[in-house]
């Protein structure tokens, strides 16, 4: 990685290309016509141009000629080393990298494994970056820098030692790269000349089906790279474990070739087939089967103890001849004044179109609701041409003015004349871009309701708080749909609204009563659409009896036994547990918040068990050092963490520390190298993390309390004093005649 | 006439037929008492509470090496005991706690965080108020040995190699150092009554270790913070 590839800038960087262009651009000469001469060379030469051009060269420019990057820069994970630049970095030379994903249902487990060496002759310092997929969150680390060994922990945010090392300088780095993607970094100090840098690092993410499609990505797109000379050393392998938790329809991996190896109709072992870099990022999508009725997978996962359970619950595909169901579509919207503009005008013909597209045996209503709520028709009417056009009339009125008061429309569209026509399905939109000030009256308000109502919100903009709006969505049995930009509303609602013409199952419950539960968030279930499965989780004392599922699907009742005892076994489900626990507690902490000191215990609690990074927990990095084993030698002897794999069986570790001697000496000269280990290895970063220690303040107010006291003390008693001793003087006047005055005179 | 005066001065009967400005007098004379009484029993409340709380420490710490986990030392308490600081010299002892901030320090000396914590390598520091606990600080000599017992039990003895007098943020440690020193410190002058910027510090090495201690400079100190948003 060290050595540019020859061809080209390094295409693995963002300043890489910007580098090319300024090289054509600033000086008249043709500059791409030199791709042939040597990447040192060309560096110079860029520098130098740059220098003749512009008497003040741009820094940026001549750092990704010189091959230096910032951690935001990186596309797969690397090891960066200190430069002499501030916050520049040099790749270190990866040897391998391994990636293997174990997927159950909606849950992607990935664990990074990945080899790095110190090409230099000195002690050098650096940073591990890995950029990481979208929600995506890291909760096991395993680093081994010769016989030292760091390690992740997850430790309550409050129990942080309050410094925590040189690290705290690079806290800024840690910030979302440019295009919004988040690095996860780590500090590796003292890195000891051509000494080998292992990674293991592990991180879950709970994947969301886009129309049906699940999709993985695994950050790899990395230029190949060259080691030394020639030599390259940068093997690369990647397995996926795919257990879907639903008959498997196409499965694609994007980017690269994959074999392939079906273990069932759900379950599929993936190997990527190149073992290099192909610079493009690992993708691969599946999506679930066409299948006739409703099904129902489970898996287990044994965490602390205690088991838990995640159930799947896919629909039955499309049966286009079989009749949708009847509906009857409440329409609520906020027409208060921040609607104004491009957000009713993107909703309207919106809303025209839903009401268009229903059939004459469905009913609807409309409430538009600011200060005031108002509806259209007293109880929901079937949807005649002629009530129609009187909706479209209302519709086309609407002005955004006032604020929002959302329980009285709420309360409007959740109300059900017709409760018992359990053969029509009650879907409310409720349309809003306020900020909900009151949750938990409307939380007990759709709690209470029930029935065959579901809510789908809609929370348009920067206003309203997604985690509440979410939390309504689930107690309403809908879904939330989170617009953020205002131009994209109408979009996003044909979407809604096509969506929601075809639920496939409905009136969906999980019977939990045979099973012995144990504190689960047992919640009300969603409708289901077209390809998008649901997914239940519930932490149970043992995995005996089995889950009662019920529901309507195609409109003819639906019941599927799952026998716990033959779930199958998956990963990262009493996480996901956990995390949904923790989103409710965070739901709750929000609506209530005099419960917050409580609630934020639970959620510490909770993470700490599971193991997860929350609002209360952070993953440290524990360093410690290994004994040196009783017969010296035998460490380097044995196969370093995470080069123990199917793609490495055979080569055995490698030290490229003679390889890189031949590595180009102009970027080595730019490292930021020491001659011995920078500070104690174990006590260096603590105690050079005080840097400045400033002492205390250690003198308690209570001797000049006790002083300033006694003087107060004194001078009462001389006021007392003078108060009585004056009273006894102007008696003593008064009572004397007035001759005694004369008297004196 | 005025032996009259003087004679029915201490009479009560007096007061109940003041005049008004005698009597508003006599308030405001009876309000400064009360304040001063006040800051008195404030005063002594600061100091009442460093000894009981000790008291009530030294019990948590007893019980804290016998689980081996920190006790607290009141059911309501925020504080825990981290180490005892013994002066066999002076015949004195002190439970310290291991948090230094706020409030901490009313109940006993403090640890430094960012500071290792006593018998690893590398610098410990305490802190604690000049007029309750670290008042001893003046009596310590060089060569006086500091026992420190820890809550897991392990005890290290150090030995006073000096005394000095710096600037709060002037104290230049050496930091990179992995000799495992143990500094003392409490506010400068040992007799004032403002706070200033000085601090007395006492600073004492590690002596080679007695029969009983363990080796726990091999535990796992915590050293970088992994960034994640």
């Amino acid at each position: 990685m060290l050595a540019l590839p020859a061809q080209a800038a390094p295409s693995e960087t963002l300043a890489g290309p910007t580098t090319t262009r300024a090289a054509g651009k600033t000086p008249p000469a043709p500059a791409k016509k030199e791709t042939t001469a040597s990447p040192v060379a060309k560096s110079a030469a860029v520098a130098k141009k740059a220098v003749v051009a512009n008497p003040r060269p741009n820094p940026r420019k001549l750092d990704a000629a010189a091959g230096l990057v910032r951690p935001d820069q990186l596309r797969t994970g690397g090891l960066l080393l200190e430069t002499r630049r501030k916050a520049r970095f040099l790749r270190a030379p990866r040897i391998s990298t391994d990636m293997r994903v174990e997927v159950t249902g909606p849950i992607a487990r990935t664990r990074v494994s990945q080899a790095f060496s110190n090409p230099s002759e000195g002690w050098v310092e650096g940073l591990y970056v890995f950029p990481l997929p979208e929600g995506a969150s890291v909760d096991d680390l395993d680093m081994r820098i010769g016989n030292r060994r760091i390690e992740g922990r997850i430790v309550a945010r409050d129990r942080l030692p309050r410094n925590l090392g040189k690290a705290a300088r690079y806290r800024s780095l840690a910030k979302p790269g440019r295009d919004g993607r988040r690095m996860f970094i780590s500090r590796v100090a003292n890195i000891g000349p051509g000494e080998m840098v292992t990674v293991r690092l592990d991180y879950q993410q709970t994947l969301e089906p886009a129309a049906g499609t699940f999709r993985l990505r695994l950050p790899l797109s990395a230029a190949p790279v060259s080691v030394g000379a020639g030599k390259t050393d940068d093997r690369v392998s990647v397995s996926v474990d795919l257990k879907a938790g639903f008959p498997l329809g196409k499965v694609k991996s994007h980017n690269q070739e994959v074999a392939t190896e079906p273990k069932s109709d759900s379950h599929v072992l993936l190997h990527m087939t190149a073992a290099r870099m192909t610079g493009k990022d690992f993708v691969l999508s599946w999506e679930p089967a066409a299948s006739d009725k409703p099904v129902a997978r489970m898996f287990r996962e044994r965490v602390g103890g205690s088991d838990y359970l995640l159930a799947t619950i896919l629909p039955a595909g499309r049966d286009p001849s079989a009749a949708k169901p009847a509906r009857e579509l409440i329409l609520a919207i906020d027409t208060s004044s921040s609607m104004a503009g491009l957000t009713l005008k993107q909703a309207k013909p919106a809303l025209k179109l839903a009401l268009a597209r229903l059939r004459e045996t469905d009913r609807f209503n409309v409430i538009r609701f600011g200060t005031k709520a108002e509806t259209l028709f007293p109880a929901s009417v079937v949807a005649t041409g002629e009530n129609i056009a009187r909706a479209n009339a209302f519709l086309d009125d609407l002005k955004g003015e006032g604020g929002t008061e959302m329980q009285p429309p709420l309360e409007a569209a959740l109300r059900d004349t017709t409760p018992t026509d359990e053969a029509t399905v009650r879907q409310v939109v409720f349309l809003t871009d306020g900020a909900i000030r009151n949750a938990r009256p409307l939380f007990k308000l759709i709690g209470r309701q029930g029935g065959r109502t579901r809510l789908y919100p809609v929370a348009i903009g920067s206003g309203p708080d997604r985690a509440l709006m979410r939390r309504m969505a689930q107690l309403g049995r809908g879904d939330l749909v989170s617009v953020r930009l205002r131009k994209d509303v109408g979009r996003r609602l044909v979407g809604l609204f096509s969506r929601l013409e075809a639920p496939l199952a409905t009136d969906l419950s999980a019977d939990w009563s045979a099973v012995r539960i144990d504190g689960s968030p047992v919640d009300p279930l969603p409708d289901l659409f077209e390809r998008e499965p649901v997914t239940l989780v519930a932490k149970v004392d043992n995995l005996a009896g089995h889950l009662l599922l019920r529901g309507r699907s195609g409109g003819k009742p639906w019941v599927e036994m799952v026998d716990l005892s033959k779930a199958e076994p998956g990963s990262g489900i009493g996480k996901l547990f956990a995390g949904r626990l923790i989103d409710r507690l965070e739901t709750s902490r929000r609506a209530v918040p005099r419960m917050a000191a409580k609630l934020d215990r639970r959620i510490a609690r909770l993470a700490l068990e599971q193991g997860l990074v929350s609002r209360k927990t952070r993953l440290v990095a524990v360093e410690t050092v290994e004994k040196p084993p009783a017969t010296a030698g035998l460490s380097r002897a044995l196969p370093p963490l995470g080069l123990v794999g199917k793609a490495h069986a055979g080569t055995g570790p490698v030290s490229t520390a003679a390889a890189d001697k031949s590595a180009r000496p102009m970027l080595l000269a730019m490292l930021n190298v020491a001659s011995a280990p920078v500070s104690d290895a174990v006590a260096g970063p603590i105690a050079g993390a005080a840097g400045k220690l400033v002492l205390p303040i250690t003198a308690t107010p209570a001797q000049r309390r006790i002083e300033a006291g006694l003087l107060l003390l004194v001078f009462g008693m001389v006021l007392a004093g003078a108060a009585l001793m004056w009273q006894q003087v102007s008696r003593q006047v008064k009572r004397t005649p007035r001759s005694g005055w004369e008297d004196w005179s | 006439m005025r032996a009259g005066f003087l004679a029915r001065l201490p009479g009560a009967s007096a007061v109940g037929r003041l005049t008004p400005f005698g009597k508003i007098n006599l308030a405001v004379a009876g309000v400064v008492i009360a304040a001063g009484a006040g800051l008195i029993g404030n005063g002594l409340f600061i100091r009442a509470k460093a000894m009981l709380a000790q008291v009530l420490l030294d019990r948590a710490f007893d019980g804290s090496v016998a689980t081996g986990e920190p006790v607290r030392p009141w059911s309501w308490a925020s504080i825990r005991p981290m180490a005892r600081l013994e002066f066999p010299r002076l015949g004195r002892a002190f439970v310290a706690l291991d948090d230094s901030t706020g409030d901490a320090l009313a109940f006993g000396p403090g640890h430094l965080p960012g500071t290792v914590r006593p018998g690893e390598p590398g610098l410990s520091v305490f802190a604690a108020h000049r007029d309750t606990h670290f008042r001893l600080l003046g009596k310590v000599r060089t060569g006086d040995v500091i026992r420190v017992r820890r809550i897991d039990g392990a005890l290290f003895d150090y030995k006073v190699t000096r005394s000095r007098v710096v600037k709060s943020d002037e104290a230049d440690f050496d930091l990179d150092s992995v000799k495992p020193v143990l500094a003392l410190s409490t506010c400068w002058p040992l007799d004032s009554d403002s706070p200033g910027p000085f601090r007395y510090l006492v600073e004492a090495e590690m002596l080679p270790k007695v029969a009983k201690a363990q080796t726990p400079a091999e535990g796992p100190l915590i050293s970088t913070a992994l960034m994640q948003k």
